[in-house]
């Protein structure tokens, strides 16, 4: 370009040169003829004619008149908008959002459904193996994760595939202590590298001597973030050797940098398949059984998908040789490698599409939008439009003008729009698909070229029908009054529009708030425990075996002298207001049993079906501020009695007594009280146990550390006085000090764990409240134009009004009227599409109730209040026109 | 490019022509812009006058198509730009004159019974 501008110089130069030769000689040989000098010097300039004309037309055959003229015309655009800078920073920042959503939704459905994982090479080809068999109760189960037996079966009879893989996400600890952390890793066989076509950024990949079942080799990979961060990029890190969870592990490769395998979940550590730890029940002959499922198959296909599945299906059944008749039937499905582990793609997934074709029908409106204003605007311009044609700009010049100005605003709604793109589209990644790796920023390569393909497009497409009709019509006040005198269809379809825009904000914004009022109704709900300010302190020993070898019963009681300890310790500790011990507790772990009641045979089924047990510690329910309604918990006393004592629930009790006083009934508790009869000493409030959306259970709770039951899983429960994250590092502190031989440690406030279970509504919330946000504001700068426009266009029909007598304030609401009415008609349209669509957002609300008739009536009171206020201005400014100029200016 | 044609004053000559007599005129050799003008007007006869606004674009236009190539010498104290014709340029011209020559044969069968009866 440097290039181009410099030679474009010298050829000026040179040309000027030329016709200053040209004049000279002929000049001169008007003087060799006899005319005066003075003289000959005119008749010459007369002949040559006008020069700067010359210079253009030759300068045109160039070849770069016409970027240089584009450039004049984006420069002259530029200038203008200086001049009107309400509507050019308007016409940019509906341009700016409508390429805005498009671009950062093009970008999520490109990385997600275009691209697939980092360097794994054509992901199209790939496909995961699931079984679909109809089970005993007639549903169709589909699973994604196998027995190492099918893999191995396929990898060596199957020509489906030209390059087959398992793998299995999991995590494992790093270091030991109180600062150890859980870390991702996936166990996968030698192929998956081979199946991604990935090159390791150093050393090499594993070996298939490396995964060889039973027991695959001490071997790891790095991933390339973890051995950056860990290790420094320590390029001599080949060879040595790493501890992860208590095993050490020799480096052999580092994966290149992104690269996350088959999911998009992050990779620490790639472990062979064969080191994955299994239950220590499973036999050794582990890969030989259909028992086992330790993880997923990948496969490159190799031939037509629909031949594929017919080969292992038929494979799958010949090798069967387990005892469950539901797999003689099972067939193989193979499916795209983004689906879940149920076999389904995804609801994110619906979700991004859902938002892209939202964005693109975004574009149009503000495409649209952006139409009327420059209508509205060449309109104001009428008079020097029609000054420059009677000054002898070509018609063509006077298209160019129009089409060099909306260039000139698509380019700069494209350039603000990218900055749109850059923090919506990390916003939407992080809130639909948090942790999961990305192979680029939000603003890629891709992402710009096609944000330059829809700024153009778009920038061609709002000034092609003035650019049209400048281009073609003679009398350019006849073509400006046919243009914008608005043939009745015109102004139809341009209300259409309003009111399509008013709709399409009301259905947004009314579904943002329902899922604001879900948030809401969550942070309302009465969860059975305080959960802003209990953390769980969950803390693992090394197995018992490691601590001596003592009897079950002595390591149970050093178990219970250990927890009961540090419980102390963390009472004593300022932030701290009570302390109890738990195993079994909300959010942490699950534990079911049966029960009985002596002299019944059944008993009344409940919602839930089982029945759950907690053992708590004395002040365990005060501690987690579950509300006793009859009766006490158990006591320090309490805990040294003989009689087995027990809690229930408000459901068990109403299910299993109903109408009657539970306190003093006797439960068995199968497996728990050996038979003997457990006394009810009091009935709690139901507790959610596991999520935020779960029927009620019946709850049962017994003292913890009872007899010889075992205190594994004891998780402390810590309600804090004071700010949770200060009370959190002085737990850390103590339990540094304290108890150097833990294993790992979690703390966590009920609130924390709780928390990505609000996420769907919390992205619901945010996604179509932005999106809604968005459409209204792009639908209110759409009628600011259109009344602005009929403003400009109805000068002299008010001039006559206002000279005629009407005051300001009729022709203030002749004005506003249109407007609002557009409005309405939006809202109405609007609210009816809300009713209508209510069945397909009812089941992804918390209360499912998605009908609101407050919200729908608060959104259409928004809705006229912004139409008001957009209309106002212009027609303000319409009544203040002085009447005689406005009559004059026909 | 016009013509003079007395009293009916300019007449737009065919497009392409100028390019065709402006390739003519440099078979005879290497001329700068004002010497082209002034051999075409001796030429015809004092008829055509090629007007600058249209020489200047067309030579230009030659010369990207590298019909003729130019280049800058001295002459008498002057810096002038000279135009040649290129092989290229010598090939279209041939091709030129041919279609040409069709052209005004046909225009000469189209034209002159009118012509006779107009003079009639």
């Amino acid at each position: 370009m440097r290039f181009h501008l410099f030679s474009r110089r010298r050829r000026d130069l040179e040309l000027e040169e030329e016709i200053r030769t040209h004049l000279a000689m002929s000049v001169r040989d008007r003087v060799a003829r006899g005319e005066d000098p003075k003289q000959a010097e005119h008749a010459a300039r007369r002949e040559f004619g006008n020069e700067a004309l010359v210079r253009e037309l030759t300068r045109r055959m160039w070849g770069w008149g016409w970027l240089e003229r584009l450039g004049e015309d984006l420069l002259y655009a530029l200038r203008g908008m200086r001049r009107d800078p309400a509507f050019a920073s308007m016409a940019i920042l509906v341009l700016a959002l409508g390429i805005g959503a498009t671009v950062a939704t093009f970008h999520i459905v490109d990385g997600l459904l275009l691209r697939g994982p980092t360097d794994v090479a054509a992901p199209q080809q790939l496909v995961r193996v699931y079984v679909v068999r109809h089970t005993a109760s007639a549903q169709v189960a589909t699973s994604a994760e196998q027995p190492y037996v099918l893999y191995a079966t396929v990898r060596d009879h199957a020509s489906a595939f030209s390059a087959v893989c398992m793998n299995a996400s999991d995590s494992i600890r790093l270091g030991s202590g109180v600062e150890a952390r859980f870390v991702p890793v996936r166990y996968v066989t030698p192929e998956l590298f081979s199946v991604a076509r990935v090159r390791p950024a150093l050393g090499r990949f594993f070996g298939p001597a490396e995964d060889r079942p039973p027991e695959g080799a001490a071997v790891v990979i790095l991933g390339y973030g973890f051995w950056q961060t860990e290790f420094g990029g320590d390029r001599t890190i080949i060879g040595r050797s790493v501890t992860l969870g208590d095993r050490q592990f020799q480096v052999v490769g580092v994966t290149p940098p992104g690269f996350t395998g088959m999911e998009r979940a992050p990779v620490d550590a790639w472990l062979p398949m064969s080191d994955r730890p299994r239950a220590p029940r499973a036999a050794r002959d582990w890969s030989n059984s259909w028992r086992s499922e330790p993880g997923a198959i990948v496969g490159r296909l190799a031939v037509p998908r629909a031949v594929a599945e017919a080969e292992l299906t038929t494979l799958l059944r010949s090798a069967y040789t387990g005892r469950n008749r539901s797999m003689e039937q099972a067939r193989v499905s193979l499916r795209p490698i983004y689906y879940n582990m149920h076999g389904v793609e995804p609801p994110e997934f619906g979700v991004a599409r859902l938002l892209a074709a939202l964005a693109l029908v975004m574009l149009l409106i503000a495409a649209a939008n952006t139409t009327n204003l420059m209508l509205a605007r060449t309109l104001r311009r009428q008079g020097e439009l029609h000054m420059r044609l009677v000054l002898g700009a070509g018609r063509s010049r006077v298209a160019r003008l129009l089409v060099g100005e909306s260039l000139a605003i698509a380019l700069l709604g494209g350039l603000f729009g990218l900055v749109l793109a850059h923090w919506g589209g990390e916003l939407i990644r992080g809130m639909l698909f948090p942790g999961m790796a990305w192979n680029a920023s939000a603003v890629s390569g891709r992402v710009l070229l096609w944000t330059a393909v829809v700024t153009l497009l778009t920038g061609v497409s709002v000034a092609v029908i003035p650019a049209l009709r400048a281009g073609s019509d003679h009398n350019v006040s006849a073509l400006l009054r046919s243009r914008f005198g608005g043939g009745e269809a015109r102004a139809t379809a341009r209300t259409m529009l309003q009111v399509v825009q008013f709709a399409l904000s009301v259905v947004l914004l009314h579904t943002a708030g329902l899922f604001v009022r879900s948030l809401y109704d969550i942070h309302n709900l009465d969860l059975g425990y305080d959960r802003g300010r209990v953390l769980a302190v969950d803390v693992t020993y090394p197995p018992p075996d490691s601590l001596g070898q003592n009897g079950a019963a002595a390591d149970i009681e050093a178990a219970r002298t250990r927890y009961q300890d540090l419980s102390s310790r963390f009472a004593r500790l300022p932030g701290v207001a009570r302390v109890s011990l738990a195993v079994g507790s909300p959010l942490s772990s699950l534990n079911v049993l049966r029960i009985q009641i002596p002299g019944r045979d059944s008993l009344p089924p409940s919602k839930g079906g089982i029945t759950m047990i907690t053992q708590a510690a004395p002040g365990y329910f005060k501690t987690v501020g579950t509300r006793i309604l009859r009766g006490h918990g158990f006591t320090t006393a309490g805990m040294s009695g003989t009689e087995p004592m027990v809690v229930v629930n408000e459901t068990l009790a109403k299910t299993i007594w109903p109408g009657s006083d539970p306190i003093g009934q006797c439960i068995v508790l199968a497996g728990w009280s050996g038979g003997a009869c457990a006394r009810v000493v009091g009935v709690v409030q139901n507790v959610h146990h596991v999520s935020l959306k779960e029927p009620a259970f019946n709850q049962s709770y017994v003292p913890w550390g009872q007899g010889q039951h075992s205190v594994r899983g004891t998780v402390l429960l810590v309600h804090t006085s004071d700010d949770v994250r200060a009370v959190r590092q002085e737990l850390m502190d103590v339990l540094r000090r304290a108890a150097p031989a833990i294993q790992s440690v979690q703390i966590n406030s009920f609130e924390q764990i709780l928390d990505p279970q609000a996420r769907p509504w919390r992205v619901g919330a945010t996604l179509f409240g932005l999106f809604g946000l968005t459409v209204l504001l792009v639908a209110m700068i759409g009628l600011f134009s259109v009344v602005s426009y009929s403003a400009t266009q109805r000068r002299r029909e008010l001039g006559v009004r206002m000279a005629l007598g009407a005051r300001r304030g009729r022709v203030l609401r002749l004005m506003i009227g249109r407007g609002v009415r557009s409005a309405l008609a939006g809202a109405a349209v609007g609210i009816v599409l809300s009713l209508a669509i209510g069945g397909f957002i009812q089941p992804l609300l918390f209360d499912n109730r998605a009908r609101d008739p407050w919200m729908l009536a608060a959104v259409g009171t928004v809705l006229l209040g912004v139409a008001a206020v957009a209309s106002l201005w212009p027609s303000w400014q319409a009544t203040r026109v002085d009447p005689l100029l406005a009559l004059r200016a026909e | 490019m016009t013509v003079d044609h007395g009293p009916l004053g300019r007449l737009d000559l065919l497009q392409g022509t100028l390019d065709l007599i402006i390739l003519q005129t440099l078979r005879w050799g290497p001329r700068h812009g004002y010497g082209l003008t002034q051999m075409i007007q001796a030429r015809s006869g004092n008829v055509l006058h090629v007007d600058t606004g249209s020489l200047y674009p067309a030579l230009h236009r030659l010369e990207r198509k590298k019909f003729i190539r130019s280049w800058e010498r001295s002459d008498n104290k002057q810096r002038v730009r000279v135009y040649q014709l290129t092989a290229a340029g010598q090939r279209q011209l041939t091709a030129e004159q041919s279609r040409w020559k069709r052209l005004s044969e046909a225009m000469q069968g189209i034209m002159s019974p009118l012509a006779a009866e107009e003079e009639a």
